[in-house]
Formats: structure tokens, C-alpha cells, sequence
């Protein structure tokens, strides 16, 4: 039969156009973002600044990797910032109190989070409870197993290990970052060259198709959960890391810092599409915003407004973008 | 009326895509109150030309003139309210909803809706549309893919439109279905409405059309009166190239059993149905829509349960079948329904192609993806299947209709299955890619493929199976061996009146 013609150069380049601005939204948003603050204020732009930034983002930006994965499945994790702040708990109370090796310790939180995705991520596969109503309810299970633990206060936690991890430096660059930039090579390489990564997509895109194309989509389901459960873990033992201790009611709010991450980076709440990278981009959105906002003063109230304005432009440009390019 | 006056214009419509030139320079006129059917091969670029008529797409150049007004540009709203209506392709129902309320859907007359009212005027219309047998109250999403597609056409016609558009109306309905189809048009043609009527199945189009336009590569090829045209001369000018028989010369190629099913029974579904499959056999179903041969299929591949009797593999038994396990044991399944489980829309198409298959693109650590095989073997199946797009890596919702079903067969071929389900394969497809389907299908059972196909077209099964086994409400009603099977008797059987 015969070859599909070519469309006309100059069409190409118009589509690209196109393609180019729906893909780097948000990255082009976030320099125009960091000019904004360069000229508002003159500590902004600094080396000491963006490490900064880079440190505060890693601890969100590590569980925006799972979230990824959870939206694209069509999923939803409310109870990450919960599990932070046990994971941290336990990683004070195994060391501070029980004089465990630091990382047997930090071993043992990840293999209760990961136990804790596994709980959600079977309840969703198998019985079928909506993810949010079920990652709701772990919220406060594991919210409040932080509190019984503790009592309510802050366990104390000294120890070099935590203390390299919390707030070191190598090569002049904080420990976490390094963490963060591990998580998503290897978070990123997973979904877009692996086959689990794949089947990701096909269950979130559609399952039943999925599922007759003979993946095991309940599988898939709770492997993801478990990955952002163990995100979380890792995230906790940072945090503690860098407070020096075990507090629960830490990580409070992180689930709406990290869906933001994930949807500014263009993970599409219907399932079935988003990048690792897009979530890095959408991390470091956030980070900058909040961080310029601190640096030129504005009252936290009206921080939040502004972001809550953000994430809305975000999605709605996004939203209005795909609208068109489905007509084009 | 003596002079003959055109409804709708077209004039150098010209429409692209990134890689695609889906309509170049199109011109041609269709008369008011007549039947005008547009045919031609996968990708040529009808349902783009319809999508443009309804403006859901906005056209490069040209223009489209509507009751002797340029209307270049319309916006689907527009269209609505000029008396333009498209039943797609791809079907549009709310399938949460029930019948009657997608009928209004949008046009409810009451704030507070009045459910009782509602449903008995949609009764009334369905009647009078020779639907009778669609309740109002049900669920759109249990009703089957014909009764879907005619709900949506009656919604239309009641719409009272000037300009119907129907997409491929007729691909997933029943000969029955077909006829009631038919009978609306008629009476649609009779109030002096126009219709504009997309199909690949040829005898129907030379059956109800008045005119009919061909369209090849995006480009307009003929328009002439039905008369002018004989099936052959159809084909002819839609592939510009002579095709050769339809169906491949059958050699019969049974070799031992590979499947036995046994008294399979799901409640409501299907009952007791016994029958096993040989290497290299091509095994039909033919049956009414509903008679349960899509649920007897997705039971044997695991999909759905089943409530008692036995399904053993070479010989060996099955237990606890799900799509994974009939996969690992050699089995694939085309599904009747792309949309529903036959492709990951928003992915790409080299995606949808590798999906079943993808552990044998990543044995390699942790399942990493071997990207240089996955192309090749992507492309091959472009070459093999003839598929026509213009990236792989374009999402697959992108591609004609036809296509997307050729993506579908691709990926269980792909697979090299020993037994492949096929529930209607060809739906949608061209005749000439009907032809290059027909010819692998008889290839792969030579080389030892047990197939079980699933067909409303009696002409297919005919042509292609060594036997045909016809359902009736659930069981199976009647087998024939090739050389004895007919038209008439499958229809008969089908009805669940053969006697012999
Ligand atoms: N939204 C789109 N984006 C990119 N390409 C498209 C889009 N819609 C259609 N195409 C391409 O335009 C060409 C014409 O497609 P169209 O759907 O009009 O074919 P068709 O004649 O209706 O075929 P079929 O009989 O298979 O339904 C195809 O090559 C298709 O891949
Ligand atoms: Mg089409």
C-alpha cells in the first residue's frame, strides 16, 4: 500500500512548537519562577541557596516518585506524610532507646513501611476498597501508632550515622540530595525502561486491557504501593536524620506537597501518563516557590494562598493544553 | 422536487497530522435526501472527513458548503444546532447511566428529573424505532456492543437531524440488528433526511446507498451513483490494485486435540457447553449477539469465572484459569471490544503491541527492556499486519479505527500463541486488510495454530473453519463439519429451529 506523505516542514515545526510547550510547562514555568525571585531579592541567587532548596525539596521529592507511580495507576496515597512521621519514630526509639545498630535499625523502618504499602496496596488489588478511603483511614492508624509509641513527644536521636544522613555534606553537596538524586535515576529508569515500569502504565492507562493481556494487575497494584511506602521510609529516616530526632506528628501535610509535585509535573489524575522527570521538575516547583516566598518575607497565610494558585494554574494550563492538542 | 440540490459541498478539504496528510484535497457533493455511502481502506481518511463535517476537527483548507452556506470552521455546537448529527466510531454513551437517561442526556426537559416520564417516552421511541427489545431502565454498560451502537443511532435520529452521520454503524450488529438498522434509514431517507453512511462491508453499502464516494490515501477517488458500481469495481478503486479470492483455499490441517472444554457452565451466561479444539483447526462460533459465545471465550481464558465443568490444556486439566496462567499455557485472545480491553488508549502503539509479549523483551536483569528488539519486533509486525501510522510511539487512539484492530491481532500474534480466541477480528477492517487477516490466520493453523473464531459474518466462518459450532441462548445448539455447514442451516441453528 501506499507510504503516508510527509506533512510540509514548516507544519513540523509548528507541532513541535506545540509539543515543546505542553512538555516543558512547568520547567519553563520554574525559570521564570527563579528570575522572579532573582530580581526580588539578592539572596536568592546563590549557590548556598540552591543547595538549600535541593535538600528541603529531596525530603517531598522522594515520595513524589511513588506518587507518580500511584497516580498513574489511578491511585492516591494520603497517608505518606503519616507514614514519615512513624518511620522517623521508629528510627529514634530502635536507636535512642533500644541501642540498636543504626542500620539494622533504619532497615527494620523500611521493612515496616514497606509492610504498611503492602496492607494498602492488598486492600486496594484484592478487596477493592477506593485508595483513598483506605490510605485515609492508615493516615490516622499510623498517625496515631506514632503518638502511642512516643506519648507524644519528640524521642531525642544522636547518632553519626543519622547525622551524615540528616545533614551532611559530601563534596559540598547535602547527603540527601544525593539520596534524592539515586531515587529518581533509578525510580525513573524503572518506570520508563523497565517492564514493571510498563505494566505501571498499562494498569493505570487501562486495566482491563491489562489484565487480559495476562499482566497480573493486582500485582503490579501492591508493588507500587509498596515502593511509596518505602519512599516515605526513607524520607522519615532523613528527617529524623536532620531533627535530630523522632518526632510523630512530623511529615503532617506532606501528601498535598507531593500530589502537587506530581501534578505539576503532568502525571494525569485519569491514569496512564507522567514522567519521573516532570515530577523532579514539578519537587523543585514547589521548593522554589516556598523558598523564595520565605526569603522575600511573606506571611505563611498568604503562602498558602499563592501556592493553592499555583497548583490551579498548573492544572488548568495543563488540562486546557491536552483539550487542544486532542483537537488538533 | 426535479432539480437535484446538494445538502453538503466539499471543496479542497485538505486535513494533516504529524506525519499523516489524512485528507488532501477532497471534493464532492452529496444530495439532499439521498443515502451516500463513503468507502475506504483503513486510514483513508473517512471518519476524518466526518469529524471535520461535525467540526470536531478544524481543516487546513478548503471548505465545506451546508445547504448552499459556506460553513468553513464550524464548531461542534454549530453543527448540533445546524441540524448535523455523527454517531462515531467510537461510541459515546455514558455506560453508568441507564438507557433513557443517555437519551436525554443533555436535553432534559425538567430541572428535577422525572425518571417514570422519561423512561416511557424512551420507550415509546425505541418501539417506534423497531427497538423494542432495548429496556429503558437498564444499564447502558449490560447492554451488548450492537444494542449500544443502535441506542445511540436512535438517539440521533430522534434529534430529528437534516444530516445524519453514521461511522461504521453496522460493524458490531447482528444480521437482525442490521435489518432494523436498514429499516430506520429507510424511513429517515423517506422524510427527506440525508444520511451519510460509512461501512466496509460492501454488499450492505451497494444494498442501501444511493451514491457512494470512494476515498483512497486521503484522496477523493469517485463519486458516482450505486448503479455504477459492482462490488469488484469498488475494491478496485479503493486499493487500486486487483485483489484475488477473498478466502484462502481451506487445506485442512487438524492434528490432535489441544483443548478440551467440558460441561462449562456459568449461571445466566452459558450451559453445559462441551467442545474441544485441534492443532491447526480453525473452529467457528457462529450464533445471535447474546446467544453467550463472548462469555463462554473470556471463561476459558480466565477472564470471567465460571461456575462448573472442566477445561484441560494438552490433555492436562486447568485449574483456577486466569488471563495470566492461559497466557504462560499458550493462549491469546482479540477481544470483540478495542476500547474496553483491547488497548491502552492514551499509550503508544509500540506499547499496546509488546504488552503480552514484553518478558521476552526483558529477560535481561530485573526486567530492564531490550529496546533494540522491541523495535524490530514492532516494526515487523507494521510490515507483516500492514499496519498504517505514522510513529510508533504516538499514542495508538491516534490511528484509523481498522488499524487499532490490526495493533490488537498484532500483539497475540506476536506472542506466537498455540491457541488464539478471536471474538470478531475483523471488525472494522477493510476488505483488502480482511483478505491479508484471512490469509495469516490459515498460514498459523498450517503451522499448527488452534484457532477459535468468533463471527457474525456466516460468510467468514464459512470461508475459514473446518467446523462451525452454532450457539443458541447458551449452548450449543448444532456443530458442522466444513463441507456440510450453509448459510442458511448456521442461521437456522442460530435461531435454535434446525431440525435434521
Ligand atoms: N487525532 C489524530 N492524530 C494523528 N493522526 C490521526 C488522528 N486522527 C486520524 N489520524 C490519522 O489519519 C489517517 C486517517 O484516519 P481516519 O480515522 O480518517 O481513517 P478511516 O478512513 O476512518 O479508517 P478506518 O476505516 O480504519 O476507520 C490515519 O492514518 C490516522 O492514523
Ligand atoms: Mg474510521
Amino acid at each position: 500500500m501506499k507510504s503516508i506523505s510527509v506533512n510540509s516542514k514548516k507544519d513540523r515545526q509548528l507541532e513541535s512548537l506545540g509539543t515543546v510547550l505542553q512538555k516543558w510547562g512547568v520547567f519553563i514555568g520554574l525559570i521564570l519562577l527563579m528570575l522572579f525571585f532573582s530580581i526580588k531579592s539578592r539572596h536568592f541567587f546563590s549557590i548556598p541557596n540552591f543547595l538549600n532548596i535541593a535538600r528541603q525539596t529531596s525530603i517531598t521529592a522522594i515520595i513524589a516518585v511513588g506518587m507518580t507511580y500511584v497516580i498513574i495507576i489511578n491511585g492516591i496515597d494520603l497517608s505518606v506524610g503519616a507514614i514519615v512521621g512513624l518511620a522517623g519514630v521508629l528510627c529514634a526509639v530502635f536507636i535512642t532507646n533500644l541501642g540498636m545498630n543504626p542500620l539494622l535499625a533504619i532497615v527494620l523502618v523500611l521493612a515496616v513501611s514497606a509492610v504498611i504499602g503492602l496492607i494498602i496496596g492488598a486492600t486496594v488489588a484484592y478487596i477493592k476498597i477506593p485508595p483513598f478511603i483506605i490510605t485515609l483511614a492508615m493516615q490516622q492508624i499510623v498517625r496515631g501508632v506514632a503518638f502511642v509509641i512516643t506519648s507524644g513527644y519528640p524521642v531525642y536521636l544522636k547518632n553519626p550515622l543519622m547525622n551524615t544522613i540528616g545533614r551532611g555534606f559530601f563534596l559540598g553537596i547535602p547527603t540527601p540530595v544525593y539520596i534524592m538524586a539515586v531515587i529518581f535515576i533509578a525510580g525513573g529508569f524503572m518506570l520508563h525502561r523497565m517492564r514493571l515500569g510498563r505494566y505501571i502504565y498499562a494498569v493505570g492507562g487501562n486495566i482491563q486491557t491489562a489484565r487480559l493481556s495476562g499482566i497480573k494487575v493486582e500485582r503490579v497494584i501492591v508493588i507500587v504501593y509498596i515502593l511509596i511506602a518505602v519512599f516515605c521510609g526513607i524520607s522519615g529516616v532523613i528527617l529524623s536524620g536532620r531533627l535530630s530526632s523522632g518526632t510523630p506528628n512530623a511529615g503532617t501535610g506532606f501528601e498535598m506537597d507531593v500530589i502537587a509535585a506530581t501534578i505539576l509535573g503532568g502525571t494525569s489524575f485519569a491514569g496512564g501518563e507522567g514522567t519521573v522527570f516532570g515530577t523532579l521538575i514539578g519537587a523543585l516547583l514547589m521548593g522554589v516557590l516556598s523558598n523564595g516566598l520565605n526569603i522575600m518575607n511573606v506571611d505563611p497565610y498568604i503562602q498558602m494562598i499563592i501556592k493553592g494558585f499555583v497548583i490551579f494554574l498548573a492544572v488548568f494550563l495543563s488540562v486546557i493544553n491536552s483539550r487542544k492538542s486532542e483537537e488538533k | 422536487m426535479n432539480e437535484t440540490t446538494y445538502i453538503l459541498e466539499y471543496h479542497g478539504i485538505t486535513k494533516g497530522f504529524p506525519g499523516v496528510q489524512a485528507l488532501d484535497d477532497v471534493s464532492f457533493k452529496i444530495e439532499t435526501g439521498t443515502v451516500h455511502a463513503l468507502v475506504g481502506e483503513n486510514g483513508a481518511g473517512k471518519s476524518t472527513l466526518m469529524k471535520v463535517t461535525g467540526g470536531a476537527y478544524i481543516p487546513e483548507g478548503g471548505e465545506v458548503v451546508y445547504k448552499g452556506e459556506k460553513v468553513s470552521f464550524l464548531q461542534p455546537a454549530d453543527a448540533l444546532q445546524k441540524g448535523i448529527r455523527t454517531v462515531y466510531q467510537e461510541l459515546n454513551l455514558v455506560e453508568k447511566l441507564k438507557v433513557h437517561e443517555n437519551m436525554f442526556l443533555g436535553s432534559e426537559e425538567h430541572v428535577v428529573l422525572r425518571d417514570k416520564e422519561e423512561s416511557v417516552k424512551a420507550r415509546a421511541i425505541l418501539t417506534d424505532y423497531g427497538l423494542e427489545k432495548i429496556d429503558p431502565r437498564r444499564q447502558v454498560g449490560r447492554l451488548s456492543i450492537g444494542e449500544r451502537q443502535l441506542l445511540e443511532i436512535a438517539k440521533s435520529a430522534w434529534a430529528n437531524p437534516d444530516l445524519l452521520i453514521m461511522d461504521e454503524p453496522s460493524s458490531s450488529l447482528s444480521s437482525s440488528e442490521i435489518e432494523i438498522l436498514f429499516n430506520l434509514i429507510k424511513r429517515l431517507r423517506k422524510e427527506g433526511k440525508t444520511i451519510i453512511y460509512i461501512s466496509h462491508k460492501l454488499t450492505e453499502v451497494l444494498e442501501i446507498s444511493d451514491n457512494i464516494t470512494v476515498l483512497r490515501d486521503g484522496k477523493h477517488v469517485i463519486t458516482a451513483p450505486n448503479k455504477e458500481f459492482t462490488e469488484e469495481t469498488l475494491i478496485t478503486h479503493m486499493v487500486n490494485r486487483k485483489m484475488g479470492k477473498q478466502y484462502p483455499e481451506r487445506v485442512s490441517n487438524v492434528g490432535e486435540v489441544v483443548l478440551e472444554v467440558e460441561n462449562l457452565t456459568r449461571a445466566g451466561k452459558f450451559k453445559d457447553c462441551s467442545f474441544t479444539l485441534h492443532r491447526g483447526e480453525i473452529l467457528g462460533f457462529s450464533g445471535l449477539m447474546g446467544a453467550g459465545r463472548t462469555e463462554l471465550m473470556r471463561a476459558v481464558f480466565g477472564l470471567d469465572p465460571y461456575d462448573s465443568g472442566t477445561i484441560r490444556l494438552r490433555g492436562k486439566r486447568v485449574n483456577h484459569i486466569s488471563p495470566s496462567k492461559a497466557k504462560d499455557l499458550g493462549m491469546g485472545f482479540v477481544s470483540e471490544d478495542r476500547r474496553l480491553d483491547g488497548l491502552v488508549l492514551c499509550r503508544s502503539t509500540k506499547e499496546n503491541t509488546v504488552l503480552p509479549n514484553l518478558l521476552s523483551y526483558s529477560k535481561r536483569l530485573f526486567g530492564v527492556i531490550n529496546r533494540k528488539q522491541e523495535n524490530e519486533a514492532v516494526d515487523a509486525q507494521k510490515e507483516a499486519l500492514n499496519i498504517k501510522y505514522a510513529n510508533k510511539d504516538h499514542k495508538v487512539k491516534y490511528l484509523s479505527g481498522g488499524n487499532q484492530q490490526k495493533v490488537i491481532l498484532s500483539k497475540w500474534l506476536l506472542m506466537e500463541p498455540e491457541i488464539l480466541i478471536m471474538d470478531e477480528p475483523t471488525r472494522g477492517i477493510d476488505v483488502g486488510a480482511k483478505k491479508e487477516i484471512y490469509d495469516i490466520i490459515h498460514e498459523l493453523s498450517l503451522e499448527d495454530l488452534g484457532v477459535l473464531l468468533i463471527s457474525s459474518e456466516n460468510d467468514e466462518l464459512l470461508g475459514l473453519c473446518d467446523r462451525i459450532i452454532v450457539m443458541h441462548d447458551g449452548s450449543i445448539e448444532k456443530e458442522f463439519a466444513r463441507e456440510e455447514a450453509n448459510a442458511d442451516d448456521l442461521l437456522l441453528a442460530a435461531f435454535g429451529r434446525f431440525k435434521s
